[in-house]
């Protein structure tokens, strides 16, 4: 190798053309990411401290996955609905629908319909019970999705609008009763365990994993990525963005479903009452996740990780000495602090990106901030 | 200069003297002087850039000149703001409309005044609302929401609120393109009678009949500096475009000849799109053309004469209401972008910000149009990048590669990109908007490299585009669209800038 120095003599020195591949890059790049796996690691540092004697046992990391994982369906549903810019505040009452109807069918209580009569099918039948309770949970979702996509309703106020709906099936079917007998399906997820691990922790992470293979993977997804980056652009390439919308509605409205029915097995009761608390926690984990609000920006990766912080966070408190009142204060602080720290967090990703690809030529173009409005307003 | 004293007429309403305004470098106005008497209808002209929204602002205070200075009634004024301009009594009514479509026309008219005192007088509000509608011809309930009027009612309303917020000035911006002719009269009815009264307007527009039939007096900007303001009776059209292309300097004349463009004979090819009188309100007013197999038809045209709505309405993204669209069986006139879209037609919007996603990935910006062609409904990225890193190849995108976002690149760039979404499985007919507006002189070559090849490949394209020179430099056809019409086809013969700009005046 020494000898070919002399060969070199007189060539300029040119150094090699890399964009500085250092960790520090990386974890630039990556920031999105990065932020919500700090606050976790910082989060359980601190309550295992606080808490040395019981937070950081198997027995209570088991009972944190196992409290986030209905949280983990319906966020998973919430963060196909943030990536195209759009927000559903039906899914926890979706959710409690499908529980209390399969319940209620299953148990041979019959279904009352205006104006038709009762229906009283699927008695002991799960797969009927199961598909009546999705179908509805479809239909919730077309109908939240095409009046947002079709009549133009702002999200906010469509699903609030199916919100009531569905809290409102949910005590009229029901009657307020509760009611104990369930579904094997439902208690078997929901309450029992495969080997260390609680099923409902394995079906949440299987949900995870396909939502993050079709968000990552599909032609769907894609087009879910697309539609909340830039509306109007991918409608002027061609995607069907009203379509999309529909799409990503229902997706939410279904996930929503399966977790109601297996939340009644984890909690061994169906009733009316019990699960419409899930709908805030769902988003603030997907928020807490780093997934924008504006849309285009995050993922399932994000949304694993800001569940995981939420189930910390709410279980790391009740393992502390407080004044119980002061806790929702704590976590309301918490929380805030957190997504501040996401939002430094885009800001630093999407700077270290301008950085990398200074252009010479001209200007570099600016990334638009999304965070405090959108940018490529719709038409 | 200070002879605003010694003038025989009158003391000017407004004058600006020897206003310079700089923008990072380009002299946007170069020491222009300009002024408005009492009782006149005074003509702003000239091609885009040429100064004629940056002299707007120095009057109505939206910009501060660098240099020179403004004087309302004979005193020099300083404005910080549009609203110094509004207190000294000038108005601007914009080219889109500035008013509140869900209040009352009365509301409207009296603006946030209405809510003066502490407690709204609404008899009071709509008496006086009335009286100013009447004052511009409008004999109309004050208390009938604004959504309902049309569109030159609603300008008309815009005139009252500047009426009644005391502009003695008023600024019209481009204010006929959206109108009817019924309504266009309408409006210099009404323009007239007021400035019987002693209001004066500015009338900026593009439309040049209008101006001599309107105006006392004009004045042509070109390149940022006074080309001259006379009275209208000592002019023609066909003077004025002489005075805005700059034909009275030689040099400048020779140049232009010699942009002249032999335009080859018409295409015997087969029609591949198909326009029939199509009509889209309130911009296109019924347009035929054709688009043959691996043609270029280039469609010039001023803002506001309705080529872009045309381009919007063929791809599916206005509404229309009579006429017809026809490729080949596969589509009547689109519903969406994307029925268009699968029918064979691509579509290169004017402003890249609308059609980019700005935090993606360059690699799904370029395959977004193509991805159900491309590839099955899972997706292979690393399949794209190769098509995309391919395209960046080809087209010189420079500081690209296929993970990078879209938004770091350079403005010329990011347009190649959006080219490059339409070569991934390119489309039978091609639209492109203004493709080379804002670019410079090597992006712009470059822009016409890809189209050319493009045209190689079979691909038709129809350019729309407000830059006669970009319309000359591509097609092989070119029509002249004015006031929502195709007014002049050329073919088979040479043509030059001038040309073109005299037709759609």
């Amino acid at each position: 190798m020494t000898g070919s120095d002399s060969g070199l003599v007189g060539r300029p020195v040119v150094p090699p053309k890399r964009l500085r591949p250092s960790i520090r890059d990386w974890l630039q790049r990556n920031a999105t990411l990065v932020a919500p796996a700090v606050a976790l690691v910082c989060l359980s540092a601190l309550f295992a401290v606080l808490a040395p004697d019981t937070f950081l046992t198997p027995g209570n990391i088991r009972n944190i996955l196992s409290q986030t994982s209905v949280l983990a369906f319906l966020a998973t549903g919430v963060t196909f609905i943030l990536l195209v810019g759009e927000i559903d505040l039906s899914v926890a009452n979706v959710a409690v629908l499908s529980g209390v109807i399969s319940a209620l069918m299953f148990s041979g209580i019959p279904i009352r319909i205006p104006l038709v009569g009762s229906l009283n099918i699927g008695a002991n039948n799960e797969a009927v019970s199961i598909a009546v309770a999705l179908v509805l949970g479809v239909v919730l979702g077309l109908l939240g999705g095409a009046l947002v996509a079709r009549l133009g309703v702002p999200s906010f106020i469509a699903t609030l609008g199916v919100m009531m709906l569905a809290d409102g099936l949910s005590y009229y079917w029901s009657q307020s009763r509760i009611i104990y007998d369930l579904m094997p399906m439902s208690t078997s997820l929901g309450g029992t365990s495969w080997g260390p691990f609680p099923a409902i922790v394995l079906s949440a992470a299987t949900v995870l994993v396909i939502a993050h293979l079709v968000l990552s993977r599909t032609r769907f997804g894609r087009y879910v990525y697309m539609t909340g980056a830039n509306r109007a652009a991918a409608e002027l390439a061609g995607v069907s963005t009203r379509r999309v919308l529909l799409q990503v509605f229902v997706v939410s409205a279904l996930l929503a479903s399966i977790g109601g029915i297996i939340n009644v097995g984890r909690l061994g009761s169906a009733e009316a009452r019990t699960g419409s608390e899930l709908l805030l926690p769902a988003i603030a984990a997907v928020v807490l996740g780093g997934t924008s609000v504006f849309g285009g920006v995050g993922g399932i990766r994000n949304t694993t990780l800001g569940l995981l912080v939420y189930g910390v966070l709410n279980n790391g408190l009740d393992q502390v000495q407080m004044d119980i009142y002061l806790k929702p204060f704590a976590r309301g602080a918490f929380l805030l602090t957190a997504i501040v720290f996401n939002i430094a967090a885009l800001r630093i990703a999407s700077r270290s990106r301008a950085e990398l690809v200074r252009t010479p030529d001209d200007s570099p173009a600016r990334t638009p901030r999304r965070w405090f409005g959108r940018s490529g307003a719709p038409k | 200069m200070m002879q605003a004293g010694t003038d025989a007429t009158s003391v000017a309403s407004v004058r600006l003297l020897d206003i310079t305004k700089t923008f990072g470098g380009v002299r946007a106005l170069d020491h222009v002087d300009f002024d408005v008497r009492p009782g006149e209808i005074h003509a702003v002209v000239g091609h885009n850039g040429a100064g004629k929204s940056t002299l707007v602002k120095c009057l109505t205070g939206a910009q501060r000149p660098d240099e020179g200075r403004v004087e309302v009634g004979g005193t020099a004024v300083e404005f910080h703001g549009p609203a110094d301009g509004i207190s000294a009594g000038i108005g601007v009514v914009y080219q889109e409309l500035s008013l509140f479509p869900a209040l009352t026309v009365g509301e409207n008219v009296l603006g946030p005044r209405a809510l003066g005192s502490r407690w709204i007088r609404w008899n009071e509000v709509w008496k006086v609302a009335a009286e100013h509608l009447a004052a511009v011809g409008l004999d109309m309930d004050p208390r009938v929401p604004l959504a309902q009027l049309s569109l030159g009612q609603q300008q008309m309303v815009e005139i009252a609120r500047a009426l009644f917020s005391g502009a003695k000035v008023i600024v019209l911006d481009e204010p006929t393109s959206a109108l009817g002719l019924a309504e266009t009269k309408l409006l210099f009815g009404t323009l007239h009678s007021l400035a019987g009264k002693g209001r004066s307007f500015v009338l900026v527009s593009h439309i040049l009949e209008e101006v001599i039939e309107n105006a006392d007096r004009v004045t042509v900007l070109r390149d940022g500096k006074l080309v001259r303001t006379m009275d209208v009776a000592e002019v023609t059209k066909s003077q004025l475009v002489d005075l805005m292309m700059g034909t009275d300097a030689k040099v400048l004349r020779s140049t232009y000849e010699g942009d002249a463009v032999t335009l080859p004979p018409a295409s015997t090819a087969e029609p591949i799109l198909e326009v029939k009188d199509l009509v889209a309100p309130p911009m296109v007013r019924g347009v035929d053309l054709t688009v043959r197999a691996g043609e270029i038809v280039g469609i010039y045209g001023d803002l506001g004469c309705g080529h872009i709505q045309l381009a919007e309405a063929i791809f599916g993204l206005l509404r229309t209401t009579g006429g017809s669209v026809v490729m080949g069986d596969d589509l009547r006139v689109a519903r969406s972008p994307t029925h268009a879209r699968d029918a064979g037609l691509g579509f290169l919007p004017p402003d890249r910000h609308k059609a980019l996603a700005a935090d993606q990935p360059i690699y799904r910006n370029v395959t977004l149009a193509a991805l159900h062609r491309i590839q099955g409904w899972l997706l292979d990225p690393k399949a794209e990048e190769v098509v995309t890193a391919r395209l960046i190849d080809e087209l010189g995108i420079a500081n690209a590669t296929p993970k990078r976002n879209a938004g770091q690149l350079s403005g010329g760039n990011q347009q190649k990109v959006l080219l490059a979404r339409w070569l991934v499985h390119p489309p039978r007919v091609l639209i492109l908007i203004e493709p080379t507006r804002g670019m410079d002189v090597h992006a712009k070559s470059e822009v016409i490299r890809i189209v050319q090849r493009l045209q190689v490949q079979g691909v038709s394209a129809l350019l729309v585009s407000t830059e006669p020179e970009t319309v000359l430099a591509m097609a092989q056809r070119v029509l002249v669209m004015h006031r929502g019409r195709v007014v002049a086809e050329y073919v088979d013969c040479r043509v030059d800038k001038r040309t073109l700009v005299e037709a759609g005046a």
